[in-house]
């Protein structure tokens, strides 16, 4: 027969001092690791989530990210007769040639400059990148100077409303306005500023292209495509749209990584921790505990008493800590990738995964803490118990 | 029968009690000094970088925008009798990788004659100079890119570029450079540069960045303004930062890592506050009676005071030493050579972080005995041998 539940929860509160100093550590911790993850979860979601695996995009052979990458008019020409291209409503190929300049922009929180991308691209764009949606105002008027900005980036950089005014250009001398707002999946292309190609162009007085998206009829045919631009009529460098992005998320590896550790170290002394608490917990209950045993509870029975009373105090200080955590959940940072030269506004994200982790560890905790307390409990020999004061 | 006699007997009652708490003490701190190493390594380096007196000059709106290599003059003409400066040096980012490398060096191309006065700091000698004048393929690399792919000087190594044209240049190592402040830097001639990049047909003589070693703090803070003044409204608008300020831009691409290790260092001083406060306030409740034998026999309140005080604080300190001292031995044997958080290579443990440990540990020590020793002082000896535990 197992003890009451009841039985544990109120034994918590005998010793209340005792038993929230150790819910406070374990609280901390599991704040600790769920922030920690969020951020690299906010980076992995906003880049998974990022471009399509039925689009190719191309680079330059040797260049990283689209802002090293330059393509010029001819090679654009040639990648138009590439495998599997999907075409539009009025037949022309969906091959969208992009230019990828960047300007500084204060954030809007401390007014810090953030190296933002500008994306300049033709009316086949919206064509191509269909997860891009306008959500207010209205397109750019290519040629105008007009530009139209991802919802993050309105979010998290100054004067981005739909009205607002960003200098752009070579000399950072021609003025856009926002005339519109559109979202992406929550994706990376959020982040960023579009504009007209041809005035993206003009302003920054560049004559060529820094990358070029091709939208196929069939994704499954997508390394058909990818081995006829990489081959030695076209030379130059294809991948999907998907896979770029995820590359990108490599960084997050090293904060996961990192993360690990620090909490790994932590949450064996928060071992002890617990396992302090609860052999204090049973030296000050034997008595009660060869009472029990008198009564008829099995060792079995006790031993699983401790267990769960000390999980019982790990769960809640888990609840605790997410909770704590999800007051983060939401707010928007950014982080300026090493590879692209560019900031990527992010959500941090409490997700499923983090708060399965956060118990997991809570829950481990708790029971490896109680293990040698519990099993000390269960032997305790209940004459000698009953008979001292 | 001194007080230290009575505290270490004290430490010894509940073995148990005292092992488990050191523990949970102990593997906090190794994380403490750690991080706290960490930040004390981002301190020194930017007084180190601080003291080099250099002042960069980019283009207003991104670094990625270049200015023409013919802006030197026009700086160096702005102080003709080098009142204020003594030298400056355009560089050009070449984005280096080893072949079949995913890791891009931060490698940069800079201008010959100037270089190793503007970077004093490579500690270069007449030789080394002699050597980078006359070898047209010279490069002068920090230790950390060195080690990571066991470079010597001497060799000649290949790296190709991110940036277009993409270039692949040979180099000969002339000089391996082991200051804190180089450690992550491969710098080379941007002549050869300039060259290789007219051979491959493109000839646009530019840099990203110009360095100005300063002959004081003032003279580099009028430089900074005369020199953005100088240029506001030209065509090559400029922005003048310190080193520091300059640096400040890239932290941020490695993830925010500094700011980790210092709120991780945070956290820690929470939950050893907690664990030690938790088994100061169990080991008094035992010892009430015992306190109040103390009492009956005449120790001054004060005593008692610092008996129970004391016991936190020796708890503490041993707590502090055994997480420290295993952690500086392991860091001094092995010290993370691979380590690549911004500009800090090595985590090697700082005289500071441990100093610093150990008075976090006794802060913290104090604390958690304050209330329980405060108690024990104001105990009434009747109640205390009458309390049961």
């Amino acid at each position: 027969m197992a003890l009451p539940l009841y039985y544990n929860w109120r034994n918590l509160f005998v010793r209340k001092l005792s038993t929230m100093l150790t819910f406070a550590v374990v609280a901390v911790i599991v704040l600790v690791l769920a922030v920690l993850l969020s951020f690299a979860a906010g980076i992995r979601a906003s880049l998974a989530s990022s471009g399509s695996r039925s689009n190719i995009m191309v680079l330059k052979p040797g260049a990283t990210a689209e802002s090293t990458s330059i393509i010029l008019p001819d090679e654009i020409s040639k990648l138009v007769q590439a495998p599997h291209v999907a075409r539009g409503g009025d037949g022309r190929p969906l091959v969208s040639e992009e230019l990828c300049v960047q300007t500084s922009i204060p954030r809007s929180t401390d007014g810090t400059l953030a190296n933002v991308a500008v994306r300049g691209v033709a009316p086949v764009a919206f064509d191509v990148h269909r997860e891009v949606r306008l959500i207010e105002g209205r397109r750019f008027d290519d040629g105008a100077l007009e530009v139209i900005v991802g919802k993050a980036a309105r979010d998290r950089y100054a004067n981005l409303q739909i009205g607002g005014e960003v200098p752009l250009g070579k000399l950072s001398n021609r003025t856009y306005r926002v005339v519109g707002v559109f979202e992406a999946g929550g994706g990376a292309l959020e982040s960023e500023i579009w504009a007209g190609l041809t005035s993206i162009r003009d302003s920054f007085d560049r004559r060529f292209s820094s990358s070029a998206v091709l939208a196929l009829d069939d994704a499954v045919r997508a390394d058909e495509t990818i081995a006829a631009i990489n081959g030695p009529s076209i030379q130059l460098e294809a991948r999907r749209e998907s896979d770029y992005y995820i590359e990108l998320s490599r960084k997050t590896r090293e904060i996961v990584l990192l993360t690990s550790i620090l909490i790994g170290i932590m949450s064996i002394g928060a071992v002890f921790a617990v396992a302090n608490t609860m052999y204090a917990s049973v030296d000050g209950r034997r008595r009660e505990i060869a009472m029990l045993r008198t009564i008829g509870f099995s060792r079995g029975a006790i031993l699983t008493a401790f267990l769960i009373e000390s999980m019982l105090i790990c769960v809640v200080a888990c609840a605790a800590g997410i909770g704590g955590s999800l007051l983060l959940s939401g707010s928007r940072q950014d982080f300026l990738s090493d590879t692209t030269w560019t900031v990527l506004a992010y959500e941090l994200r409490i997700t499923g995964d983090i708060v399965v982790s956060a118990l997991g560890l809570a829950v481990v905790v708790g029971a490896v803490g109680a293990l040698a307390p519990a099993l000390r409990a269960s032997r305790i020999r209940v004459i000698e118990a009953l008979r001292k004061a | 029968m001194t007080i230290s006699y009575v505290l270490m007997q004290n430490l010894r009652r509940n073995r148990l009690r005292t092992g488990l708490t050191l523990v949970a003490f102990a593997l906090p701190m190794a994380i403490f000094v750690a991080a706290i190493s960490f930040v004390v390594a981002l301190v020194e380096l930017s007084a180190a970088s601080q003291k080099e007196l250099r002042l960069a000059v980019h283009q207003k709106t991104t670094i990625t925008n270049m200015l023409p290599e013919a802006l030197r003059r026009k700086i160096e003409a702005l102080d003709p009798d080098r009142q204020r400066l003594t030298a400056v040096c355009g560089m050009r980012w070449f984005g280096g990788r080893v072949p079949g490398e995913q890791n891009t060096i931060t490698s940069l191309a800079a201008d010959a004659d100037t270089f190793p006065i503007v970077y004093s700091d490579t500690n270069l000698t007449d030789a080394d100079v002699a050597e980078w004048m006359r070898e047209r393929r010279a490069a002068v690399v920090g230790q950390a890119v060195a080690e990571r792919y066991g470079w010597k000087v001497g060799d000649l190594r290949t790296l190709t570029s991110t940036v277009p044209p993409y270039l692949s240049l040979e180099f000969k190592i002339v000089k391996i450079v082991d200051n804190p402040t180089r450690q992550n830097f491969f710098y080379f001639r941007r002549d050869y540069l300039q060259e290789s990049r007219k051979a491959a047909g493109s000839d646009d003589p530019l840099c990203n960045v110009f360095w100005i070693k300063c002959r004081s703090a003032e003279a580099l803070r009028s430089l900074q303004k005369d020199i953005d003044a100088t240029f506001a409204h030209t065509p090559d608008e400029t922005k003048s930062e310190d080193e520091n300020a300059f640096a400040a831009n890239f932290i941020q691409a490695a993830g925010n890592i500094p700011g980790l290790m210092q709120a991780m260092a945070l956290v820690v001083v929470v939950i050893i506050a907690l664990v030690a406060g938790n088994t100061m306030m169990m080991s008094f409740r035992e010892r009430t009676r015992e306190l109040g034998v103390f009492k009956a026999i005449g120790f001054p309140r004060l005593r008692v005071f610092i008996i129970v005080l004391g016991e936190s604080l020796m708890l503490a300190l041993i707590g502090a030493l055994l997480g420290v001292l295993p952690t500086v031995t392991m860091l001094t044997l092995f010290p993370l050579p691979r380590l690549n958080f911004g500009p800090i290579t090595q985590l090697r443990i700082s005289p500071v972080a441990v100093v610093g440990s150990l008075i976090i540990a006794l802060a913290v020590g104090i604390a958690a005995g304050l209330w329980p020793a405060y108690q024990a002082m104001r105990l009434r000896t009747t109640d205390a041998l009458r309390s049961v535990a």
